[in-house]
């Protein structure tokens, strides 16, 4: 489903703040694969999801996805099919709009002259009614009203409505409090299954980097140090992927700061 | 008790042509949330080509108007979408250099007279004389006007296409990662603000039956001033009653200063006005919230003394 070859981004080229964030970082991604993305700060896991979505072109290699070349893509073509949530709750919804306008965004993208029908409203409620959150009935309340926790699930409805070839989960419970992460990390589950979505998910909580998903992958300054899917990762624990990390990289994670953020 | 109702009637008259820009800012100030400075020429543009052309095609001087406009509107959306200029400063540049064309426009000139043309007033003269409306035929076409755009607004801003201007004004960061492409909505509002801007300058000059250079001078404060009125009289989110608002707030506007200019406030003074309205209706609300943290500080500075 996602292909990347070589792909390199270096930022701040040729000052003293030079960064490699990307370092010939190579991945590929089967159709179904929900894999958990983990690594320190400053590993190059939001940089990765950035280059996959766009915000910049890449210094060189390609990204493949679905068997089209989107390198040089710009981000609102690609973004047609692939969904992106962010830590940050307000980043995925329009705070000045209503529950139904938010999502008519998200439905019948591009066919401009539509209106709302209420073929699209009965849909609409269908959706809501599965987060449980009672936003069903309050379609016409502005996004702005909602806790973070809604607005964190209604963003994710919007990003998985159409089923995109590809979700990116960026930390999208981190800021939650522990009751609507849970909420969402269900409704996540659910709608990633039900489609059986392609899926990359941050995450700071290794041991849930180990329950969720069909593979985990393991990031350092802009590489992959750890890949590990099948048979052999039901035996992995988070003990073994701290042993990994010092092995690769000579240093010691440091599991608290990881799972603070 | 005669005068009064005339005064009355003209202010409703030229505030209702001024609701028109109003509106235009309320898509694109208010729901874009670009401040369009290149509204100034725009409007002066409206005038000076609804004028031009209804000396010679009366019949599609408004059209015409309108269209001037949303190339106007055009040009500072490229600008800042496909140029990289900041969105401020492409309506800096647009104004400046709309007034050379507006010049030639005119024939270089800076002054055109259109009282022997035929207008949408007076068109609507002939049809209506006689009948007992006789005597509002220009409020009757303003109106016409006025409802046409707000209606237009109503629909539009609701279609996906509005909801994605909307959203573009609301959370650029949102439609940035979404399948919206934030260039083609600016270019799309700002095409229609324009046209809508310039619907009013061509409106006014067929109003005063005269177009001049500085038509346009200040419009924007003016109107901004009627929107932030009018915003202050609402706190419905609906699109609707958000029109009517703003709408009402042009006419408010324009009342208290005909108020004021029979009062024997000088006519200079309008821009002034206008202005003082708009820094107490932005900054009002900000210094309202330091308050509380101003005491405070006070407070504190006395007990160290």
């Amino acid at each position: 489903m996602l292909t990347i070859n070589n792909i390199t981004k270096t930022f701040n080229l040729s000052t003293p703040d030079e960064r490699k964030a990307l370092d010939d970082f190579s991945l590929s991604v089967k159709p179904g694969e929900f894999v958990t993305l983990i690594g320190a700060n400053g590993a190059g896991k939001s940089t990765l999801f950035n280059a996959i979505c766009g915000n910049f072109i890449t210094d060189s290699g390609s990204i493949i996805l679905d068997g089209h070349d989107i390198t040089l893509m710009p981000q609102y073509e690609r973004s047609r099919n692939i969904g992106r949530l962010y830590q940050d709750p307000t980043l995925g919804t329009a705070p000045g709009m209503t529950i139904e306008e938010n999502l008519a965004l998200a439905t019948k993208t591009g066919r401009w002259i539509t209106h709302i029908t209420n073929r699209d409203r009965e849909l609409f409620r269908q959706k809501l009614s599965r987060l449980q959150m009672h936003l069903e009935d309050r379609l016409t309340q502005q996004i702005g009203s909602l806790s973070g926790g809604q607005r964190q699930a209604m963003a994710l409805l919007m990003a998985t409505i159409n089923p995109p070839k590809l979700l990116l989960l960026d930390e999208h419970t981190a800021a939650l409090d522990p009751e609507a992460e849970k909420k969402v990390m269900r409704i996540t589950e659910e709608i990633v299954r039900e489609h059986d979505l392609t899926c990359i998910m941050i995450t700071h909580d290794m041991q849930a980097a180990l329950d969720m998903g069909t593979r985990t992958i393991m990031m350092h300054d802009g590489k992959i140090i750890y890949d590990v899917y099948g048979e052999e990762r039901k035996k992995v624990t988070v003990n073994l992927l701290l042993e990994k990390f010092r092995q690769a990289t000579g240093k010691d994670l440091n599991n608290d700061r990881m799972l603070m953020i | 008790m005669n005068t009064f109702f005339s005064l009355i009637q003209t202010a409703l008259e030229l505030g209702l042509i001024t609701s028109l820009t109003v509106m235009a800012l309320f898509l694109s100030y208010s729901m874009l949330n670009v401040c369009d400075l290149s509204t100034d020429s725009c409007f002066t543009l409206g005038a000076c080509t609804g004028a031009v052309v209804a000396l010679a095609y009366p019949a599609i001087s408004l059209p015409a108007a309108m269209l001037a406009g949303a190339l106007s509107g055009l040009l500072t959306a490229l600008l800042q979408t496909r140029m990289g200029i900041n969105s401020l400063l492409s309506g800096i540049i647009v104004n400046t250099g709309m007034y050379s064309v507006n010049i030639a426009i005119l024939g270089n000139a800076s002054l055109i007279n259109i009282n022997k043309a035929n207008t949408s007033f007076t068109f609507m003269k002939s049809m209506l004389s006689g009948t007992p409306l006789a005597g509002y035929y220009r409020l009757i076409v303003i109106i016409i006007a006025v409802a046409l755009v707000a209606l237009f607004l109503t629909v539009f801003l609701k279609l996906r296409l509005g909801l994605a201007i909307r959203a573009t004004g609301d959370n650029p960061q949102m439609v940035n990662s979404s399948s919206i492409n934030p260039a083609f909505t600016t270019t799309v509002a700002l095409c229609i603000s324009g046209s809508i801007t310039a619907l009013s300058g061509a409106l006014m000059a067929q109003y005063q039956k005269t177009a001049n250079i500085d038509i346009g001078q200040g419009i924007l404060t003016v109107a901004l001033a009627s929107l932030l009125i009018g915003n202050s009289l609402t706190r419905s989110s609906k699109i609707s009653f958000r029109l009517l608002a703003v709408i009402i707030g042009a006419f408010i506007f324009r009342l208290v200063y005909t108020i004021a200019l029979r009062m024997n406030m000088p006519a200079y003074m309008l821009k002034l006005v206008s202005s003082v309205i708009v820094i107490i209706a932005i900054s009002g609300p900000y210094l309202h919230n330091q308050l509380p943290l101003i005491r405070r500080r006070i407070n504190y500075n006395q007990k160290v003394k």
